[in-house]
């Protein structure tokens, strides 16, 4: 579970970094892709991957969290309110 | 009717909802710290997500982003990348501060690293560097709506004159009805600064060319449509208005008021439609689309930070007045919780913690109120120096770059046990110096301070930490026996087995 994890949490900040690459003239043509200049097209396309990613670790980890957590707090209150 | 007149009564409508909205949830407050700064821990995901957004994002937004894009062009399309991190950041940062701050009642930053350190000291400084870090950023929600108010009004309304609105405005609202009022009012004012900004892209879109808007800047502007390729510059402001997300202590302090971490998990995926795909999307099509010539009179790069203002001073003025009422929605909607948790920090970690002990409940409640109105006061006098007046990104850049020197200690109650108090003590002092030392004298690298103080901090935290030992552990170690059982459960049920069985 812990590398599954990381590995999305890894693939999402590798993405994350290739955003900046523009910066040193990788896709930083002065060229049209559609209707947007090439470096805002790279950039938008890995915000679309990460925006998917963001999904891909609520379904996965962060929903299954969320309930656990509160099945926990819900079971502390209950004891807190039968002392 | 005069556009000042216009302006005014768009003006006292808007903040006569806002007034209607903070009175009406003042009326479920409850005298006690935890409500009054944390809206009693029960905000639902709606009101999380816009309080969340509306927060972070301010007058550096509808101005300063927009008038970013009009000067660095494509280059600063940075910012709708970090926010989408932002998302990220609730799953791995704002869950952690939920879940210890929910079990050991925290109100502010302070609590937590005191509490894990074993460390009144680390309050202190955690308290301290929070409230400088939140100056410059209280000043810039003031001074971006006196701005604009002036632009639109063509100095009808003086620059001072709308300081003064802004700061007695947010002053009573805040003192009025504490974080569940400002949560409130934030999803209110989110909606609107964000539908106003939505309708705006639109408008520009449609007036720079539509589909071809951008092809229209190749002869005008070709400079913006490709990366001036300044990576330590855009990295430093990546660094400190991403990692601002949750260290900025207003922005920590939304974490603990969540309702149940459910709550967080939908706000994550909600958070990078409206952070990066509509804010950061629609300040850069505005900013960058502002060059199309003809479309913006009397703009040039001195007055790019006004460019909404400016577009309707000239084109419409009525609705001009409501977008300025838009950006002074977003300033209040940063400047009410800044405001309160700059005050939780000074009554919470220093005034009670360490002076009066043994004030009741509603009596620090009322300290608090009076700080809000005092620190209210602080902004608005520093207001008028005219250092303070400079570019918004910049100064709130500066604000985040402060605070991001706490990252490297609270990554210990968060993520790492082997962090120790020397470790994070010496990381703050480290960062600081280092911020500080590059701000004044420059540097003969290409990075900023804020990512200097940032670097030579999480190395000081990290080889102070392999150095030294703390003396009491118990605390770590039920703070990370908690949060490796809630993260990673299968995992701490084989640990569990394994020790049953040896």
């Amino acid at each position: 579970m812990r590398k599954l994890h990381a590995a999305y949490i890894g693939a999402f900040f590798f993405f994350y970094a290739l955003t900046f690459l523009p910066n040193f003239n990788v896709f930083n043509e002065a060229a049209f892709i559609g209707f947007f200049p090439q470096p805002l097209v790279w950039v938008l396309v890995l915000n679309a991957i990460n925006t998917v990613i963001i999904f891909l670790v609520y379904k996965k980890f962060f929903k299954p969290f969320a309930e656990r957590t509160e099945q926990e707090f819900a079971a502390w209150e209950k004891g807190e309110e039968n002392k | 009717m005069s556009q000042a007149a216009v302006t005014i009564f768009v003006l006292v409508l808007f903040l006569s909802i806002l007034l209607w909205i903070s009175n009406r949830a003042s009326k479920e407050n409850v005298a006690t710290p935890n409500d009054f700064f944390l809206a009693g821990r029960g905000l639902g995901t709606i009101v999380m997500t816009m309080t969340t957004g509306a927060s972070y994002f301010s007058t550096w937004t509808l101005l300063g982003a927009i008038g970013s894009h009009y000067r660095d062009g494509v280059w600063f399309v940075a910012f709708a990348a970090w926010a989408v991190v932002h998302a990220m950041f609730i799953w791995l940062f704002g869950t952690r501060i939920w879940y210890l701050g929910r079990k050991h009642n925290f109100i502010t930053p302070g609590d937590m690293v005191e509490k894990y350190f074993n460390s009144p000291f680390l309050r202190i400084l955690f308290a301290v560097v929070g409230i400088v870090g939140l100056v410059p950023y209280m000043l810039i929600q003031i001074t971006g709506g006196a701005f604009a108010l002036n632009s639109l009004t063509n100095n009808e309304i003086p620059y001072w004159v709308g300081v003064l609105i802004m700061g007695a405005f947010v002053g009573i609202i805040v003192t009025l009805s504490g974080g569940r009022g400002a949560a409130w009012a934030d999803t209110f004012m989110g909606f609107f600064f964000g539908s106003v900004l939505l309708l705006i892209t639109l408008i520009f879109i449609s007036r720079a060319g539509g589909f071809d808007a951008f092809k229209g800047l190749q002869e005008t502007a070709p400079q913006i449509l490709v990366n001036k390729g300044n990576f330590w510059g855009i990295f430093e402001t990546a660094l400190g208005l991403g990692f601002g997300f949750w260290i900025m202590p207003h922005m920590w302090q939304k974490f603990y008021s969540a309702k149940s971490p459910l709550i967080l998990a939908k706000t994550s995926i909600i958070t990078p439609f409206w952070n990066s795909w509509l804010m950061a999307l629609g300040a850069l099509f505005i900013g960058m689309l502002a060059h199309t010539p003809g479309l913006v009179p009397g703009l040039s790069a001195e007055t790019s930070d006004r460019i909404i203002p400016l577009f309707f001073s000239t084109y419409a003025p009525i609705f001009g007045s409501i977008v300025v009422a838009a950006v002074i929605a977003a300033g209040i909607s940063t400047i009410n919780s800044a405001l309160l948790s700059s005050a939780s920090l000074l009554v919470n970690d220093l005034f009670v913690r360490f002076v009066k002990k043994d004030a009741s409940l509603e009596k620090t409640t009322s300290i608090a109120k009076a700080t809000v109105l005092l620190m209210t006061v602080l902004v608005v006098i520093i207001s008028f120096i005219p250092a303070a007046q400079g570019f918004l990104v910049p100064v709130a850049a500066l604000g985040y770059g402060i605070v991001l020197q706490l990252v490297p200690a609270a990554l210990g109650p968060l993520f790492w046990r082997g962090g120790t108090k020397a470790g994070a003590i010496a990381s703050i002092f480290v960062g600081l110096a280092g911020l500080t030392f590059v701000y004044l004298a420059g540097s003969p690298l290409p990075i900023g301070p804020a990512t200097t103080g940032f670097l030579l901090g999480l190395a000081a935290f990290f080889l102070v930490s392999l150095a030294t030992r703390d003396q009491d552990t118990k605390n770590k170690e039920e703070f990370h026996t908690d949060l490796n059982r809630v993260f990673y459960p299968e995992e701490a049920a084989y640990n569990n087995t394994k020790e049953v069985a040896s």
